[in-house]
């Protein structure tokens, strides 16, 4: 039964702080060998969900639904209005789990994902957030001087571009969709997705080209 | 609670160091993959059983690291002093069996995750639920000053400011009330700030800032 007693984990945090070694990868060892030795975890539990998920889910996920949504103007409509059923649609999600809201990016706006609070990221439908997401400079900062960091990321807006910054307070996620970059005209859905990179899924990277991109 | 975690538009803070992450790349460190991937195993277990976890729960467990281990241990081993302080308060495993050369321990306390039937129905049936909204699309709502009592999902950066209702997203499970293990759906919103109207330094901007909040967050303005 967990107690739900703040002052009480405080002071589990205070004794733990006190009494592990201050090695992560040992603190992290620790605690995997005793749930194991303990029968709360198999011992390939940990193995099996890495294998699972980097398998299955990743930033070309999210690539492949906006380079559909580029070249098919009803898909680009399913995922504007339901962005989770876009997934489900190209098998990519089981759909339920959380609210998916895809933000289109447009010569006049700019869109940017942060979790002041957390690090809350879709991470069932496009994996692990990068390391940079979690970094307290990006939390404090994107709310405030977003176009001072999106200048850190090399992306310079004319001052009438908008910036709508997205704060991911509720269980409900957000996914930048980037413009189709020009002189792509004709080119395939996958030639497409490569393009794509995980920045532009947060609004860390603009202006795809060709030559960039996960691939 | 006001803790540290709070960080939204706090002054002070450097550059973004961006530039060693790789799209293809997950995890800097082989432990942090399986820190990860031990609290997502039992995440999975706990899911829809508030007796023992809730997610708002965890969040406020991390919450209520040491204010200097918050700023500056490394994330993934925050995670994990907070999957141990999370155990170790639902009574999953002992702190002495934690520590370096401690004797082993007695009893599994739980059974294999693999084969826990998660609540996720009775879940799903609660945030279906979709009652009547108290503000409507456009309409301008001011955001309460006083509410961090416990864990809260309304950001200091937001508290008393008036912003816009964008969107109504049905009724979700109230994050404050989560965090003490109970569920409450109530109606939920997004809300969007004028950056002039949250930051001193932004009066001539257009840019706006948009967060998701709970009904029992706003009142009208």
């Amino acid at each position: 039964m967990a107690s739900y007693d703040s002052d009480k984990v405080a002071h589990i945090h205070e004794e733990l702080h006190s009494h592990l070694p201050p090695e992560p990868a040992l603190r992290a060892k620790a605690l995997e060998s005793l749930l194991v030795e303990k029968g709360v975890l198999k011992t390939d539990a940990v193995d099996r969900w890495l294998d699972n998920f980097a398998e299955k889910i990743g930033p070309k996920n999210g690539a492949r639904v906006i380079a559909r949504s580029w070249v098919d103007p009803e898909f680009e409509g399913s995922l504007r209005n339901n962005a989770m059923q876009a997934f489900t649609a190209l098998g990519l999600a089981k759909g339920g789990g959380y609210g998916l809201k895809a933000v289109f990016n447009s010569d006049t706006v700019h869109n940017l994902v942060v979790c002041t609070l957390c690090s809350c990221y879709p991470l069932a439908l496009i994996g692990i957030p990068p390391s940079w997401y979690k970094l307290n400079e990006y939390r404090a900062r994107a709310v405030r001087d977003p176009r001072g960091v999106l200048q850190e990321f090399g992306v310079k807006l004319n001052e009438h571009v908008e910036v709508r910054v997205w704060d991911s307070t509720s269980e409900r996620r957000y996914i930048v969709v980037p413009q189709r970059p020009a002189g792509t005209e004709g080119w395939s859905e996958d030639r497409l997705a490569e393009l794509v990179t995980r920045n532009s899924m947060i609004g860390t990277h603009r202006d795809l080209r060709p030559g960039d991109g996960a691939a | 609670m006001d803790t540290v975690h709070d960080i939204g538009g706090r002054q002070g803070f450097g550059p973004v160091r961006w530039q060693n992450d790789h799209d293809e790349e997950t995890f800097h460190e082989e432990w942090q993959a399986r820190a990860w991937a031990m609290c997502m195993c039992m995440f999975a277990a706990w899911r829809g059983n508030p007796e023992v976890w809730t997610l708002d729960w965890f969040r406020h467990v991390r919450e209520r690291i040491d204010p200097i281990d918050y700023l500056t241990r490394n994330y993934y081993d925050q995670w994990v002093q907070s999957l141990a302080a999370t155990l170790i308060d639902n009574g999953t495993i002992r702190l002495e069996e934690l520590l370096p050369g401690s004797a082993t321990c007695e009893t599994p306390a739980m059974a294999d995750v693999s084969t826990q039937k998660s609540g996720r129905t009775a879940e799903k049936s609660l945030t279906d639920r979709n009652d009547e909204p108290a503000f409507s699309v456009g309409q301008k709502v001011r955001t309460k000053m006083s509410i961090a009592a416990f864990h809260t999902r309304l950001p200091a950066y937001v508290r008393g400011r008036v912003g816009v209702i964008e969107d109504h997203h049905g009724s979700q499970p109230l994050a404050d009330a989560s965090a003490r293990g109970v569920i409450k759906p109530e109606p939920l919103y997004t809300v969007a700030f004028e950056a002039a109207d949250l930051w001193p330094e932004a009066q001539a901007s257009q840019d706006r800032v948009f967060v998701d909040a709970w009904e029992s967050y706003l009142e009208p303005a």
